[in-house]
């Protein structure tokens, strides 16, 4: 008990670890938000985790160029803010757009050709990941360095740290009104009733008039710019440079996530809190304890187990509970 | 061969309504004793919402009983499941059975049947050994999403006798066999049941259980009425339906009907109602429909008769903008459309309202909140919490006597309910043409009279109200109708 | 009641993934703890006059298959097993960070800010460049990190091998094999270099040296040089080889990580030589692998974590070591080396050697 208590405790133990577990909730809320929305719209985008890289190499990539550099220094030296203020926007423009991107061809490809967007999605994914590792490893890394990454990027386009020494920063909460925003627009719009409507009942979607193909790329490209923000975010705001492998995992969380939510992204929050929490406390064990391996693999398979035996498991157990309650 | 018995069979269902709202108890049978003999073909007769069909389920598994026992053979349960009553020789066919679209009628047979490993080629022989045995004609390689449905029920039949069961259970098949195929498929069920088989035949058609039945027994509210040798007609409608409302509505309807003017002419009335000129598709695997050229004037009720198979319901994806038709065109009081043109925001936009026949996929969905389904063509731009379409589906729900939230999931109603919110949807819009196919599917007498009352206020409205059916009778007077087409083979005749 | 049911799954789902993973985690963090003395003692002790001082030997990447890494941590094993047996209270303990270098930089801060620990020892180029930073926060933090060079933080300790002699050594002997009448060697005066990613040690020191080396043979020889472009993909290593081999390459020295393993196998199917590096290689494929050119990462280790645990360690400095001191070398004295390399090779490579040790040659590190 004592030793179930640490692990789980771990996470708060300080500062640092608080912190992080936060900023680590936060980037898998901005793309298990992206998860939901293309659930919702009744598509599944399994092109997450090149969606984030891409992103996050775009991020990086802005934010190194000469004139981004020379913004950041004029505002590092109390100069106008402005120039680099529009990096930074131009930076989350381009990451959105390059989500977007990658979400829009899965899903004009589904509208106009009925290809399956779980196909395209993962094939278009898994094409682009390597391709990306190799301009990280190559053209694009910095070369005065020994890491695989792109150039860190400077200090004056850095998010602050709220909870030091922590990574934890306003990206957190943006990432909470995301998934806020993401659902009233699902539940109080007209344009979010119809997406999923169209998502649960497509036939009767169709027959009632919406423009189902449309809403399909919408929520497609809607979940890839999502995806494009967790990039962004990571480099802004957590790791300031984009290293080979930064997204890896991360997709697949996010869609554990959007799925243990149940599509709905305002349950994404508490969800990504606690898959962060697990995350966290299993790396924390990890590190204090010798434990020999890559621990995170097997949290996620047994998440995933959950997430297939969840409905049965849950509806067994509230029958138990209720049983008890009535004796 | 068994005999099945239910004894004092009590089953509540507990439904829950939105936060705070009390639990609330509703008893779908209550107290129910009922003997399946062998060699019987037993009606279960009662209007929608009598529990026939938790009765049913009770005794095929997908039910568990509140109280009372299930007593089979010498066996006695407090609840079957669903292989259970399998292993214990019953079996059921429902009427729109879930079977798997891209594989073939004998892959979807083997998919439900034991055994480690599937041997198509010697299972396919008995398939069609069993189909021969019932004078069914269906081609096993074929997909089933190619099926109309009443060969979905036949694939689901040769399912169940595959399994030599002792006791089939048939949720109102009449329903979906065209009026030809009756006669037949009746025979064939009688003669296996002199051979020992036994029969459960839920129905609302009270005349089709006289004719074939050897008992029945009537539910009301979940009480079972009586339970004997076959009555006569009469004696078991005053049963069903003891405020004889049906017979009254049906005479209100014909008054409110004027009849004059037999067909109406193209081109002198094009403007008004629905006007079709040369319409033609060919979808796969379907009846193709070669152009039809017909009319639906204003004010008054046309139908269009058809049997299974003769295209009427590729008729009906085309005029509800689900199928792309090559050529012809489609006018309204509103819009004239090109073939190219159709398609379900244009048509509602030139004013056409429609009830598909499949009301629980296409005209709503089982997932999809009350609320939601009915508010399809009201949803405002931003939706606050007290709005215009929340306080107009509330008062469907009231019209209608439907005592359910609006957050509850259409699958909680009843296909008759369903049927009737999918239609006070459609005629909200105050549509100029009303295109109805199969709307007496699955409705009690009580259900089908008000349905037909609505249709005759609609048409007095000026409304071009237009009933695809397979079945003209199951609208009692034919003089319901002002016109009537007859399609066969994708012509009108 | 959708709202409703949906809260209680998600409730129900989140308690038993928890329940699960802890359980999952917990199993092997006790049965691993036993084995030691525990954290909450730990800390106990750290309160008394006689601190227990912990060692933490930070993995970037995983021990097991990678013999730097295997070296370094029995190294610093050695020297903290001796301490203690000589009454010194430390401890030592071993974390794995695994491949993702992104995460490297939080576990490092995790094991800085726990101020757990009085040394963490490491070993890889691109280390300095995330402690630096992580230095700054935890001033404290005492670092020691091998195979690496960085100046300017009075708390991080550095020592690199001299690679330019190490690589030097590797190109020569290549060269040897190339122009020699081995079996598959061929006409051309070209060796190779498959490298897991391009990185300054290498593009300025392992590289240029590796080509003297050949040109100390041959003035005429070129060096092939590939990226895989990371440090695990085998497939992509063996299909590097193959195509260099066609393009005329009959030695290559592979810098690639689990990469290597890929090229070794290439050299298998293909019939070309294999110059290993780092350590002794000539059983990974006997009469493929025709050179060893080794670093004493271990004896390194042992020593430099021996001096710490002394104190007799010059903190805050860049230190270099190479074939003079014996951290740098060449395995000449493998059975398999001398059964399959012609004598005439293995004597010029000798001479060499002795000329390196001699301070006849001195090849210095910038």
């Amino acid at each position: 008990m004592n030793a179930f208590a640490e692990f789980a405790l771990g996470p708060f133990s300080s500062l640092w670890h608080a912190g992080n577990l936060l900023d680590k909730a936060g980037l898998l809320m901005f793309a298990s938000t992206g998860a939901a929305f293309a659930l919702k719209s009744g598509t599944f985008n399994l092109g997450g985790e090149a969606q984030i890289y891409a992103s996050a190499l775009v991020t990086a990539m802005i934010l190194s160029t000469p004139s981004a550099v020379a913004a950041a220094e004029l505002a590092g030296s109390g100069g106008s803010a402005g120039p680099a203020l529009f990096f930074f926007a131009l930076a989350c423009a381009l990451a959105l757009a390059a989500g977007g991107l990658l979400g829009f061809i899965p899903g004009e490809l589904k509208a106009r050709f009925g290809a399956s967007e779980l196909l395209t999605s993962f094939l278009l994914s898994a094409a682009l990941l390597p391709v990306i590792d190799f301009l990280i490893a190559g053209p694009l890394r910095d070369e005065g360095k020994n890491l695989l990454a792109t150039p860190a990027i400077a200090d004056a386009f850095r998010m602050r740290s709220l909870l030091p020494p922590s990574l934890m920063n306003a990206s957190f909460f943006l990432a909470c009104g995301t998934a806020t925003v993401a659902a009233l627009f699902l539940s109080r719009t007209r344009a979010g009733y119809r997406l999923s409507v169209a998502g649960t009942a497509p036939e009767f979607a169709r027959f009632a008039g919406f423009p189902v193909k449309r809403i399909t790329v919408a929520g497609m490209t809607a979940s890839g710019a999502l995806h494009g923000l967790a990039g962004f975010f990571a480099i802004v705001g957590t790791w300031f440079m984009c290293h080979q492998g930064l997204s890896s995992g991360m997709g697949w969380s996010a869609l554990a996530i959007a799925l243990i939510a149940r599509h709905n992204p305002l349950a994404v929050i508490p969800a990504s809190l606690l898959y962060a929490w697990i995350e966290s406390a299993s790396d924390i064990a990890v590190l204090s304890s010798r434990v020999s391996f890559d621990s995170t693999a097997i949290v996620q398979g047994v998440i995933f187990l959950f997430i297939s035996a969840k409905l049965p498991i849950a509806g067994q157990l509230r029958a138990v509970l209720k049983k008890r309650r009535a004796r | 061969m068994k005999k099945a018995e239910l004894r004092h069979i009590r089953k509540i269902f507990e439904t829950r309504g939105d936060a705070g709202e009390e639990v609330r108890s509703v008893a779908a049978l209550d107290d129910v004793t009922l003997t399946f003999n062998p060699g019987e073909i037993h009606a279960i007769l009662g209007e929608n919402g009598a529990g026939k069909s938790t009765l049913v389920h009770i005794l095929s598994g997908l039910h568990r009983p509140t109280s009372g026992v299930i007593a089979i053979g010498d066996s006695v349960f407090n609840a079957v499941t669903p292989s259970q009553a399998i292993g214990n020789g019953i079996a059921m066919v429902h009427q729109r059975p879930l079977l798997c679209d891209e594989l073939t009628v004998t892959e979807n047979i083997l998919l439900g049947s034991p055994g480690f490993l599937a041997r198509k080629p010697k299972a396919a022989e008995k398939i069609r050994a069993a189909a021969d045995a019932w004078g069914i004609e269906l081609d096993l390689s074929r997909k089933t999403h190619t099926l109309s449905a009443a060969e979905r029920f036949y694939a689901a039949l040769l399912g169940a006798l595959l399994r030599s069961p002792d006791l089939l259970i048939l949720d109102e098949p009449a329903s979906i066999l065209a009026a030809g195929e009756h006669e037949r498929f009746f025979t064939a069920l009688r003669a296996h049941c002199s051979n020992g088989l036994g029969a459960v035949l839920i129905t609302h058609r009270v005349a089709e259980a006289v004719r074939w039945s050897d008992r029945v027994s009537v539910l009301r509210e979940g009480k079972l009425l009586y339970s004997g040798a076959a009555k006569t007609l009469d004696e078991l409608e005053r049963m069903i339906d003891p405020e004889g409302l049906a017979s009254r509505t049906a005479r209100l309807a014909l008054a409110s009907d004027q009849k004059e003017g037999q067909a109406c002419k193209i081109g002198t009335d094009g403007t008004a109602g629905l006007s079709v000129r040369d319409l033609s598709a060919s979808p796969p695997n379907r009846t193709p429909l070669s152009g039809l050229t017909f009319c639906a004037p204003p004010g008054k009720i046309t139908a269009i008769y058809g049997l299974p198979g003769s295209g009427l319901s590729t008729l009906e994806d085309a005029l509800s903008g689900m199928l792309r038709c090559t050529s012809g065109s489609l006018a309204t009081s509103a819009a004239v459309l090109e073939a190219s043109e159709v398609a379900p925001s244009a048509l509602r936009k030139a004013g056409l309202a429609c009830v598909p026949s499949n009301r629980t996929w296409r005209g709503s969905n089982p997932e999809l909140a009350i609320g939601h389904m009915l508010c399809a063509y009201r949803m405002p731009r931003f939706i606050s919490s007290k709005n215009e379409a929340e306080v107009f589906a509330k008062k469907i729900l009231e019209d209608e006597r439907i005592n359910a939230p609006l957050s509850r999931k259409t699958s909680t109603l009843s296909g008759g309910q369903l049927q009737r919110l999918v239609l006070d949807r459609e005629l909200a819009e105050k549509p100029s043409v009303l295109v109805l196919s199969e709307p007496e599917w699955g409705l009690d007498i009580k259900s089908a009279a008000a349905l037909r009352l609505k249709l005759a206020q609609a048409a007095q409205e000026g409304t071009a109200v237009l009933v695809l059916t397979d079945n003209p009778d199951s609208f009692r007077d034919p003089s319901f109708f002002s016109n009537v087409l007859v399609m066969e083979e994708g012509v009108l005749i | 009641m959708k709202r409703n049911n949906l809260k209680r799954i998600t409730a129900t789902g989140a308690v038993l993934i928890a329940l699960t993973a802890a359980v999952s985690i917990l199993s092997v963090s006790c049965a691993k703890k036993t084995a030691e003395p525990d954290d909450a003692s730990a800390a106990e002790n750290a309160q008394n006059s006689n601190r227990e001082r912990v060692i933490a030997v930070f993995v970037p990447g995983i021990v097991s298959g990678s013999p730097v890494y295997e070296m370094l941590v029995s190294g610093v094993e050695k020297a903290v097993d001796e301490a203690a047996g000589a009454g010194a209270n430390v401890r030592l303990q071993v974390i794995e960070a695994g491949t993702k270098q992104a995460d490297w930089g939080a576990k490092m801060t995790t094991l800085a800010s726990s101020a757990n620990y009085a040394l963490i020892v490491s070993s890889n180029p691109a280390l300095p460049e995330i402690v630096d930073p992580i230095s700054k926060q935890f001033p404290a933090q005492k670092f020691v990190i091998f195979d690496s060079y960085f100046e300017g933080n009075p708390a991080v300790t550095t020592f690199r091998y001299n690679q330019r002699e190490q690589a030097y050594l590797s190109g020569y002997m290549a060269a040897l094999v190339s122009t020699s009448g081995m079996e598959s060697a061929n006409k051309d005066k070209k060796i190779g270099l498959v490298a897991g990613q391009e990185y300054p040690a290498m593009l300025n020191v392992i590289l240029p040296a590796f080509l003297e080396g050949a040109k100390a043979v041959d003035p005429e020889f070129e060096v092939d040089f590939r990226v895989v472009g990371n440090w695990y993909d085998a497939a992509k290593g063996a299909e590097l080889a193959r195509a260099m081999n066609e393009a005329g390459v009959d030695v290559i020295m592979p810098i690639s990580g689990g990469a290597n393993q890929g090229v070794v196998a290439a050299a298998k199917e293909k019939g070309f030589y294999v110059a290993w590096f780092d350590d002794n290689g000539y059983a990974k494929a006997p009469g493929r692998v025709v050179s060893s050119s080794i670093m004493a990462q271990e004896r390194l280790a042992y020593e430099k974590t021996r001096d710490w645990i002394n104190g007799s360690l010059a903190e805050g400095t860049p230190g270099t070591v190479g074939i003079a001191d014996g951290y740098v070398d060449f395995v000449s004295d493998d059975p398999l080396y001398v059964e399959h390399v012609p004598a005439a090779l293995r004597e010029k490579q000798e001479a060499l050697l002795a000329k390196l040790k001699s301070g006849e040659l001195v090849l210095t590190v910038k």
